[in-house]
């Protein structure tokens, strides 16, 4: 009988052997074996979480990476929005931190105004710094609105003698040096500037006593709350003893040119060439076609 | 197993009940001893059911089934020194001459086919390890020579050579029934 055969893979088969190994093994595994691992097998899909299908496996990634995006975008959206106005008032010598052309004296906003805040910092005219000591105290929570960095890059800033630091409230030891460009609060306030745009003769002429000073007025108040009312305060005390801080061409507003030249060369036969320097800068700005007179920077 | 690795514990219901004798009897014709092959079955399974989470579809799932429990009987050999593990490098036909020949025994008439069962099962326990593992693979797990080898980590020919040598010592020694 032909009983032997041969697989397509080339392994041989008996048949007759085949079935009798079926009669002959019919072992199976005791029953206690069994319950064991079916227990076994079933603990263990209890304990372990389901595993992720394989779409959510092949999403993982790009769906992380577009949440990542999506936040960024987000999150600086929302910081430019928010927070990008207060920074560009701070901003030093930036023209919308400049006061206004006419601005009487207004008490302080109502609390509840914080969309109001940044435009009205605007408008607070820069409250000299005094001699105080150690002023940092006092201007922290004023200063903490803008932030810790905010503070160190102003105050980094100031140390490099840059003329446009108006904005640094971290500038404690401002010393008491006579200012020629930067009046006294309560004028600045009651009377308009000479210019609302910033001149380039105005700029030079303030640089060299900013760095001087070594510490400018702080021209960006807080935006609201507490603070804001303290450094109004604290502006309004100023004013009350502003006389000392008023330029030298205070009393010259509306005097002929002939006044202005008159006065610089007093100051400067006083010995105080930085206030001559900033008179005659202050009175080019106001008189840009007036002649000087031969000799008469030197006067 | 798929299925099982999903979460679905009923699969591996499903997946036991169709194995676990193949699997229970290739142990057990292995090892000789009933405890032993239980032993070695039981961690088997427990290992297949660890590795659930990290199961991919690499052979089929009786490829993989029978290469864990070859390589579970080849711990067990290492620690037991087996005596006859060195039977996995004899392949020639020698041991052939030493199984016992039943032709000169009374005619085969007389014999029923549970004798020739009995018979068989002796015949298969005096085969060299290799040979009768790959016997036993060809007859529980169904397998073919590819897949008998890619089990045991041997090459086809060696496989097809241990299948052969098997079948034939087999066929000798179940001749008088013919």
């Amino acid at each position: 009988m032909a009983l032997n055969e041969s697989n397509a893979d080339g392994a041989e088969r008996d048949l007759r052997l085949d079935r009798l190994y079926c009669d002959a093994a019919s072992e199976a595994p005791p029953a206690h074996l069994d319950s064991a691992i079916l227990a076994a097998a079933r603990r263990e899909v209890r304990a372990r979480p389901r595993p992720v299908s394989t779409v959510l496996r092949r999403w993982r990634v790009p769906g992380s990476i577009a949440a990542v995006v999506i936040l960024s975008v987000s999150l600086v959206t929302l910081v430019q929005k928010q927070g990008g106005e207060r920074i560009v008032q701070v901003t030093p010598e930036s023209p919308s931190a400049r006061p206004p052309p006419a601005l009487p004296a207004q008490p302080p906003p109502p609390q509840g105004e914080p969309e109001k805040a940044p435009a009205r910092t605007a408008t607070v005219p820069p409250p000299r710094i005094r001699p105080a000591p150690r002023e940092d105290a006092a201007r922290r929570p004023a200063a903490g609105i803008l932030g810790d960095s905010a503070q160190r890059d102003a105050a980094s800033t100031a140390a490099q003698g840059g003329a446009g630091m108006a904005a640094a409230p971290a500038v404690a030891k401002a010393q008491p040096t006579p200012f020629p460009d930067a009046p006294g609060t309560a004028e600045r306030r009651a009377a308009p500037p000479p210019q609302a745009a910033p001149v380039e003769e105005d700029l030079a002429a303030r640089a060299p006593a900013a760095a001087r000073r070594g510490a400018v007025p702080m021209a960006a108040a807080p935006a609201s709350g507490p603070a804001r009312a303290k450094v109004l305060d604290r502006t309004r005390e100023e004013a009350a003893a502003g006389e000392e801080q008023r330029p030298a061409w205070h009393d010259l507003k509306g005097a002929p040119p002939q006044k202005w030249l008159d006065r610089i060369g007093e100051l400067k036969r006083q010995g105080r060439p930085a206030d001559a320097d900033a008179l005659l800068a202050e009175f080019k700005r106001r008189f840009p076609d007036h002649p000087l007179p031969p000799g008469g920077e030197a006067r | 197993m798929l299925c099982y690795r999903d979460g679905d514990a009923g699969a591996f219901d499903a997946l036991y009940a169709r194995h676990k004798g193949g699997l229970y009897r290739y142990l057990l014709r292995q090892c000789r001893y009933a405890q032993a092959a239980e032993e070695v079955f039981q961690d088997v399974w427990m290992n297949l059911i660890r590795a659930r989470a990290g199961y991919t579809v690499q052979a089929k799932f009786t490829t993989y089934l029978y290469r864990l429990a070859h390589n579970r009987l080849i711990d067990l050999y290492r620690r037991n020194a087996h005596a006859t593990v060195t039977s996995f490098e004899d392949e020639d036909c020698e041991a052939l001459a030493e199984l016992p020949d039943k032709r000169e025994q009374p005619a085969a008439d007389t014999l029923d086919t549970k004798r020739q069962a009995v018979r068989l099962l002796e015949l298969i326990a005096g085969l060299p390890e290799a040979q009768r593992e790959a016997f036993l693979l060809q007859q529980e797990g169904g397998m073919s020579v590819e897949e008998i080898a890619q089990a045991t980590g041997v090459t086809r020919e060696t496989a097809k050579s241990r299948l052969r040598y098997a079948m034939g010592k087999l066929r000798q020694g179940m001749r008088e029934w013919r």
